[in-house]
């Protein structure tokens, strides 16, 4: 295991430019190879392409041993990496020498060296587009109702979110969209009593000054999150003289605010030095934290107003259990999931459609539906763990159209499907497709760039080009799609990564293009005529990963995923990730070890999300190098 | 901004002009300087209701005989010189002929034969193209009902791309239901409901629209609302604005908690500031804003609908050379002051007698066109902050609803764009769309029409947004709702003045033609 963590790039980067981390970093390596056994790395190159220069691959934290089904050796180790149900005083941080600071946490690590928890973390990041909305309804209600700020807001920077491929940009890119709505939402503040009064608790009409104490007051320290200091409130104060005081200057003051980087941006100035290269951050940054990371949205009042919410990780997870259940956190949960696993189903093509008698338009929408119903079910109805969210047989019907997909009767509760796994990664969201005939080498490579975090080197076109041409000289009429497939990437030059992707294309053939389970496939013509049927076969030697085993069709591969620890690690570095807008570096180890055990554990997911919110991490970060 | 202290009266008794020139700062930067800086380019969106009297729009008659010679731009389109035309017929047409068109023609394409989609939820197939198509086209609960439509309308795309701080507001949106206070009728009535309605109160479905004014008085409000109680301008107060913010970033970049990483970022953001307030002290109004001699209307003389609308575009026109705003949205939908309204209208297309369905087509096109002129017109007088017409940096799009009189025909439209978008658009041209008429069994079919959406492509394009950026704003490749091809869908061949048919439009529907402008776009 040491051996596969030093081998792997970006780890073996990071130690040789961190020499500070290495200690930590042995004994990371050392404590996950004790809980979760060991890998032999020529088994399980660390890259896709076995190792080709310029190639790097996903991060891996902990690896599967022989008996990993079980998890049994993970529980009983004595040094858990869960930050949560231990503790270990011995590991408390520097005092903090504020007054107004926060008590000290719990330090409660034991499998990882706590002075490196919390130093990868984002000093300065700006507040996605998402969580600016968000917080912007947080703060001004109603006043977001208006026309005007609802046209503003197409002003404001779209984003994509992170994947393996894009990274976070934290570039601050465009001030000026932001002003367009800023100067949208200050005019509708003051636009009335009704809005002044839900956004300041004050009547514009009848006193314009006691709105301009409350915004000042009250209203500024909600929107940076923070206390505010004299010579801040007088800045503000003098500006809206300087504007001409009354409505125009608090419409401006508020405008400016929303300006501000201390409205944008997760700063995190009130720091207190630990003495081992860390800050130690006060409440109301933990806070913040703690909110936007399970809510994408600022802290609600009863966190603010709770005094032993940011003192300690039990303080924290009460409140993290309460917001995730809240309508925003369930919002991000279900993002989480339709980001890692890329749900934007398209309609399917007409034709097929036709020959099924559904009706092709609005079907991408209403599988996507059906996929955030089940998460939405399975997650908070049912508390399933990792494994039984994977492994599971159900789907949501509640269409016509989906019952007769799935081979159900039309139902709003939970059925189970007669033929094949459907699970989170076999529903009909994520296998639809608007052409006509599945492609087995996009399902792969999808599926396992997803599912698994595996990232590819990009083919030779000139590969590519040769393998098309193999492909086109097979009729389709006389070879299924697999034999195309194989045949098409069976060159030399293509062997080593698509051995792992057509494997995985080759069991998932038993999904039609629709999502529909099928035990042959079927050709047709432009018109629907059927031309060739193929028996399915959803066989692959093995799938590639750590455990190396046949696979005999969709429901073993569910199963093998539902206890492998690539697809486990690959949902830490999601869940991770998603949180605070980049992937986990080495100094995450403690983290992400953290949300691996507690799936290990088979925890509720709900509980695992939560870790990998609520541990020691959300304490600290780095000190800045000046 | 709610303090104004100027009367409407006040206003339009003759210092309108003055206050016009309020919003700016008056200490602009020199014009020499600014005339480095490309014009800002504006757009302006007119569309018009009904069918138009197709015969009398176009220098043909139904035969389609050219006047001029024909040169192939690419596939699917033909070009012919409206000069040339003008030349050897004498005119262009009954209603664009005179001095008034004499000038615009340098500056005018006119795209005949584009075939429409009205089936489905997208604003574009309609040809109205404007404000917010609404939802009620889709069930309640359509899945697509989430989208908020007006993504797909072109003066949406364009605010988005033309929009800047600078200008206080990001598009006006005009659909005039009301003069003195009356309603006239199915203007109003139906048009709330459709295009150019603006956000409904009361159902949530229409609650995503646009706002759009919808008389001359809430224009006039915006425009003198934009100077404050004791004569500042929002531009200065926008200039403390960039100042205060300024000094928060610094407050922050002052702190020992940031990093070096971090600073940057901020200074970097700084920087951003310091370019917008840069391009507002430079660039702040045409050389024309201000002029007080526009205000051709004034007081209670607006009597008719031409000289309100006329007046009413004659403050779109300040607008625009003021940089109160980059997009004009406008509903020209009555035919005349003395025409039938539009509840009389839509009956009248629908099963009126031929004769007088074009007696009033042959009424109302004029008199719209007429307003068209007059503020294309009032454009090219007027001068931008490089000093050079605005015609040159503005593109006006006017379009209407159905081909012709008839059953609602959707094939055979025809756009008139006016303006040469900052040099993006060769100019001059009557482009014919309509692809190579079929005779069979002694009937004469067009069934290749290029879909409308390539003509509001090409004027997005032309302004200077791309297909990744229109497409990362709609979420659909091109530009809109192409629909599907059906002989029983949008085939008004048996209804329509000429033969119209959708079958040979299935080749335009690969992304790469979806993506491909009118060839009349000059590639940089």
């Amino acid at each position: 295991m040491l051996k596969g963590i030093i081998n792997h790039r970006p780890l073996a980067r990071a130690l040789r430019s961190k020499g500070r981390c290495v200690t930590a970093l042995v004994l990371v390596a050392a404590a996950l190879s004790a809980c979760v056994g060991s890998v032999n790395p020529d088994e399980y190159p660390a890259s896709l392409d076995g190792g080709a220069p310029g190639a790097e691959s996903p991060l891996t934290y902990g690896d599967s041993g022989a008996d990993h089904n079980s998890g049994t050796d993970v529980s009983a180790t004595p040094t858990s990496a869960s930050g949560v149900n231990s503790s270990s005083p011995d590991e408390a941080p520097a005092a903090n020498s504020s007054a107004d600071a926060p008590k000290e946490p719990s330090p409660e690590v034991t499998s990882c060296v706590a002075s490196s928890r919390g130093l990868s973390e984002i000093n300065v990041r700006r507040l996605t587009t998402p969580e600016l909305v968000s917080a912007l309804r947080a703060f001004f209600g109603p006043a977001m109702d208006a026309d005007s700020v609802r046209s503003s807001l197409g002003s404001l920077r779209s984003e994509s979110p992170i994947s393996l491929e894009v990274t976070f940009d934290n570039r601050i890119v465009d001030v000026e969209g932001l002003e367009v709505v800023a100067r949208a939402i200050g005019g509708s503040v003051v636009a009335n009593e009704a809005t002044s009064r839900a956004v300041l608790g004050c009547d514009i009409e009848e006193d314009v000054d006691s709105c301009h104490q409350a915004f000042l007051k009250n209203f500024l320290p909600r929107l940076f999150r923070r206390p505010i200091g004299d010579e801040e409130r007088e800045s503000y104060e003098s500006f809206i003289e300087d504007i001409g005081g009354g409505r125009d200057g608090l419409e401006w003051a508020l405008a400016r605010a929303i300006l501000s980087p201390h409205f944008h941006q997760h700063l995190e100035l009130l720091a207190t030095p630990t003495g081992d290269g860390r800050l130690r951050l006060d409440s109301s940054a933990v806070a913040a934290r703690l909110a936007f990371r399970l809510t994408g949205a600022p802290p609600d009042d009863e966190l603010l107003s709770d005094p032993e919410a940011t003192a300690s990780l039990s303080g924290l997870r009460k409140h993290a259990e309460r917001l995730i259940h809240s309508p925003a956190g369930r919002e991000q949960v279900r993002q989480l999931f339709r980001t890692w696993l890329a749900i934007d189903p398209p309609d399917p093509s007409a034709m097929l459609a036709g020959k099924a008698e559904l009706t092709p338009d609005g079907l991408g929408a209403e599988v996507a539906e059906e996929f955030d119903r089940y998460v939405e079910y399975m997650l908070f109805e049912k508390g399933a763990s990792f494994r039984e969210l994977v492994d599971s047989q159900m789907v949501f019907p509640f269409s016509e159209r989906l019952a007769q997909l799935y081979g159900v009767e039309v139902s709003e509760e939970p059925v189970d499907v007669p033929n094949g796994p459907r699970g989170l990664f076999m529903r009909a969201a994520s296998l639809i497709t608007g052409q006509a005939e599945t492609n087995p080498i996009v399902r792969g490579a999808t599926f396992r760039r997803r599912v698994l975090c595996e990232m590819f080197p990009t083919p030779d076109p000139l590969l590519v080009q040769a393998g098309q041409a193999v492909a086109e000289s097979l009729s389709r009429t006389e070879y299924s799609q697999r034999i195309r497939a194989s045949a098409a990437t069976a060159g030399a030059g293509c062997a080593g990564c698509h051995e792992r992707i057509n494997s995985v294309g080759f069991v998932l053939e038993q999904f039609g293009p629709l999502g529909e389970w099928r035990e042959t496939q079927r050709v047709f013509d432009e018109k629907g005529e059927l031309l060739a049927e193929f028996p399915i076969d959803a066989t692959a030697p093995h799938l590639g990963l750590s455990v190396r085993a046949q696979v005999d069709g969709a429901a073993d591969l569910n199963q093998q995923l539902a206890s492998s620890s690539e697809v486990n690690n690959c949902f830490a570095q999601w869940s991770f990730a998603l949180a605070r807008q980049r992937f986990p570096t080495p100094a995450d180890t403690c983290a992400i070890g953290d949300v691996v055990q507690a799936n290990v554990e088979e925890l509720p997911v709900l509980d695992v999300l939560v870790t990998s919110v609520v541990n020691d991490d959300i304490f600290y970060r780095a000190e800045n190098s000046q | 901004m709610r303090s104004v202290k100027h009367s409407r009266r006040m206003f339009l008794c003759g210092t309108g002009g003055a206050l016009m020139t309020i919003p700016f700062l008056p200490s602009l930067a020199p014009r020499s300087a600014r005339a480095q800086e490309a014009s800002q380019l504006k757009y302006v969106l007119m569309s018009s209701n009904y069918c138009v009297d197709q015969d009398g729009a176009l220098p043909f008659p139904a035969n389609h005989k050219p006047y001029a010679t024909v040169t192939q731009l690419d596939d699917a389109t033909s070009a012919q010189s409206l000069d040339e035309i003008v030349a050897k017929r004498g005119f262009f047409t009954s209603s664009i002929q005179g001095q008034d068109w004499d000038n615009l023609r340098p500056y005018m394409n006119i795209a005949f034969g584009t075939a429409v989609n009205g089936t489905n939820d997208k604003h574009n197939s309609c040809a109205m193209t404007a404000a917010s198509m609404p939802h009620d086209v889709l069930a309640d609960d359509h899945p697509r009902n989430d989208n908020p439509v007006f993504k797909f309308s072109a003066d949406y795309l364009a605010e988005r791309l033309l929009a800047t701080p600078q200008h206080a507001y990001g598009a006006l949106r005009m659909n005039l239901a009301f003069r003195h206070g009356a309603d006239f009728g199915y203007v109003l009535s139906e048009y709330q409901n459709f295009a150019f309605g603006g956000p409904s109160a009361s159902d949530p479905r229409f609650a995503e629209r646009l706002p759009t004014m919808r008389d001359v008085a809430q224009l006039e409000q915006k425009l003198t609302s934009l100077g404050s109680s004791d004569g500042e301008s929002v531009l200065e107060r926008k200039s403390k604005l960039i100042d205060a913010v300024r000094d928060d970033y610094r407050s922050v970049i002052k702190s020992n908690a940031i990093g070096t990483d971090d600073r940057q970022r901020l200074e970097q953001a700084i920087e951003l500031w310091n370019e917008a307030e840069n391009r507002l002290l430079k660039g702040t109004a045409g050389s024309s804003c201000g002029a007080p001699d526009l205000m051709t209307a004034s007081g209670d003389v607006r009597a008719s609908w031409a000289v309100y609308h006329d007046y009413a575009l004659d403050l779109c026109a300040y607008a625009l050379a003021c940089r109160v705003t980059p997009v004009i949205s406008y509903a020209l939908l009555h035919t005349s002051d003395d025409g039938p309204d539009n509840g009389d209208e839509h009956l009248l297309m629908h099963s009126g007698a031929h004769d007088d369905r074009d007696k009033v087509m042959a009424k109302a096109m004029p008199w719209r066109l007429a307003r068209v002129a007059r503020f294309a017109n009032r454009l090219l007088e007027l001068k931008d902050e490089n000093d050079v017409s605005l015609l040159e940096s503005t593109l006006i799009s006017w379009g209407h609803e159905y081909a012709a009189p008839g059953a609602h025909p959707n094939a055979g439209h025809w756009t008139m764009m006016l303006g040469r978008a900052g040099g993006s658009l060769q100019t001059g041209n009557f482009l014919n769309l309509s692809g190579t008429p079929v005779t069979k069994n002694y009937y004469t079919t067009y069934h290749e029409c290029v879909p409308y959406n390539r003509v509001l492509l090409t004027q997005l394009l032309a302004l200077g947004h791309t297909n990744e950026s229109i497409e990362a704003i709609t979420g659909s490749v091109g530009f809109g709702e192409y629909g599907t091809v059906a002989n029983n869908t949008n085939d008004h061949r048996q209804g329509a003045s000429f033969g119209w048919s959708n079958a040979g439009r299935a080749r335009f529907y690969t992304d790469a033609e979806k993506r491909k402008p009118l060839p009349i776009l000059r590639v940089t």
